[in-house]
């Protein structure tokens, strides 16, 4: 099979990270739950890590960082953690459903949204972020890349506008964590939703936040935290304050090792890897008559996805066929991002998404290539 | 159980974070010590704490300067004569 699903979750992992899942499987024990080997040994990989963290997206402290399952997780606790009744919030047209659906959830709390539509190229229309905040918008929700188009946004952009408002700034990294540089500082981030295992190469299950000190995020989940057991209240300390329950440990331990193998093999490395690799599948397939291609190529500094259609084909036949003739790997349908198929018109065709990682081969990226041209010839 | 009483200088923390971030700094600056369970003497909760005799607790505010043992973290006990001595602790540096 020749995986080019990179963008829904990176499929081949370094060695490293299932080894460090498998020992971790064989010796770790609760973290935070007691002092002995076991737990310690948990704990230690679990604090080396969210230093690791720490360091990966230049917060201020190891606290700041809070581990979750994915990026849906993350976003659930920044939406409804900062929003009350009567606040107002600005979201994308580019954002996925993770973002999408805790602000309509919050609709029957009393809190009002907004989103930024896109440009013909598929980003966002920056210019309409200062006229849509209102006295009581609260915060800003953005994606850094889109899942369907591969756009980035301009996050520092973004970010002074809504510093020069008193907004809370809260990124979705999902599609860029682990291959463009986050600097959450440098950024203006107050809070960054990140999951473990697309471009950070670590094991499903894995995610995080960074939360801005200072930025107050009520709980999501309330429980057991291993310190302050007779308050019955979540204690009110970072992370505790958002890591109720057992954390996964053994997940982390891969996510650990992901970081250190990103950091020797180097961001920029991955990064232009997967941008020589989109760009070669680009070049080949964009003359193809009746091969129709969405987002903007101005530049290939952009996430590593080319999204296509095949004249007026049903995306998700012609996913079928480059998998069941030709083993290619690819994702059809609205990729859990309706508004950004509302603005691109392709509600109803969807899109047939190639995502690619520096695992890939130039070999493979030709196969795709003559593949899309044989259904496109044929 | 028997074993004899020690002194022991023994820190407790809002977050389990805080309690490896303590041991990180003490394995840098080559001080004894280590994680044990709260006591109860501190909190009848369950957690983690560092403790250390009181001779490398001596050492400890000359490698981190006193400044950086204020504020925020984590209290300081004594357990020998069971004086409550509460002193906040910052994030140490790791």
């Amino acid at each position: 099979m020749i995986y080019l699903d990179n963008a829904a979750t990176t499929q081949t992992k370094p060695e490293e990270v299932i080894n460090a899942v498998v020992d971790a499987m064989h010796r770790l024990g609760n973290a935070g739950r007691g002092a002995h080997g076991a737990s310690l040994g948990a704990s230690r990989t679990v604090f080396d890590t969210r230093v690791l963290l720490q360091e990966f997206f230049g917060a201020e402290d190891p606290r700041c960082m809070v581990f979750t399952a994915n990026s849906t997780e993350s976003l659930n606790i920044a939406i409804k953690g900062v929003l009350s009744k009567g606040d107002h919030v600005i979201a994308t047209v580019l954002d996925h459903n993770s973002v999408l659906r805790p602000v309509y959830s919050l609709e029957e709390q009393g809190i009002e949204h907004s989103f930024i539509n896109a440009d013909p190229m598929g980003n966002p229309v920056y210019e309409d972020f200062e006229k849509l905040i209102r006295p009581n918008t609260k915060a800003i929700v953005c994606t850094h890349g889109s899942n369907v188009t591969g756009n980035l946004v301009d996050i520092k952009r973004v970010g002074e506008i809504a510093h020069r408002h008193g907004l809370i700034f809260i990124v979705d990294a999902s599609q860029t964590a682990g291959v463009f540089p986050i600097n959450v500082k440098e950024m203006g981030i107050d809070i960054l939703c990140f999951t473990g295992h697309k471009g950070l190469l670590g094991p499903q299950g894995t995610g995080g936040m960074y939360v801005r000190n200072g930025v107050d995020v009520k709980p999501l989940l309330h429980g057991g935290t291993g310190v302050q057991s007779y308050n019955e209240h979540q204690p009110s300390e970072m992370p505790t304050k958002l890591e109720a329950g057992t954390l996964n440990g053994h997940g982390i331990a891969g996510l650990d090792a992901a970081l250190r193998y990103i950091n020797r093999y180097g961001m920029t490395s991955i990064r232009e890897k997967e941008e020589s690799l989109m760009k070669r599948f680009y070049e080949g397939v964009k003359s193809i008559p009746d091969v129709r291609i969405y987002g903007d190529f101005s530049s290939f500094h952009r996430c590593g996805i080319v999204s296509l259609n095949i004249g007026d084909y049903d995306s998700s036949e012609v996913s079928d066929e480059l998998f069941t003739r030709f083993g290619v790997a690819t994702r059809p349908g609205a990729h859990c991002a309706p508004l950004m198929h509302k603005a691109m018109g392709t509600e109803e065709q969807g899109v047939v998404r190639f995502s690619f990682s520096h695992f890939n081969s130039e070999a493979e990226i030709d196969e795709a290539i003559k593949a899309v041209n044989i259904l496109a010839t044929e | 159980m028997r074993h004899e009483k020690t002194n022991y200088m023994v820190f407790a923390f809002h977050t389990t974070t805080s309690a490896f971030a303590l041991e990180k700094y003490c394995q840098k600056m080559d001080i004894s010590g280590r994680l044990i369970p709260v006591p109860r003497q501190i909190s009848a909760g369950c957690g983690i704490a560092y403790r250390m005799t009181l001779p490398e607790y001596d050492r400890l505010p000359e490698v981190t300067g006193k400044n950086d043992l204020s504020p925020e973290d984590c209290w300081t006990y004594e357990l020998s004569n069971r004086d409550i001595e509460i002193e906040t602790v910052k994030m140490l540096p790791l």
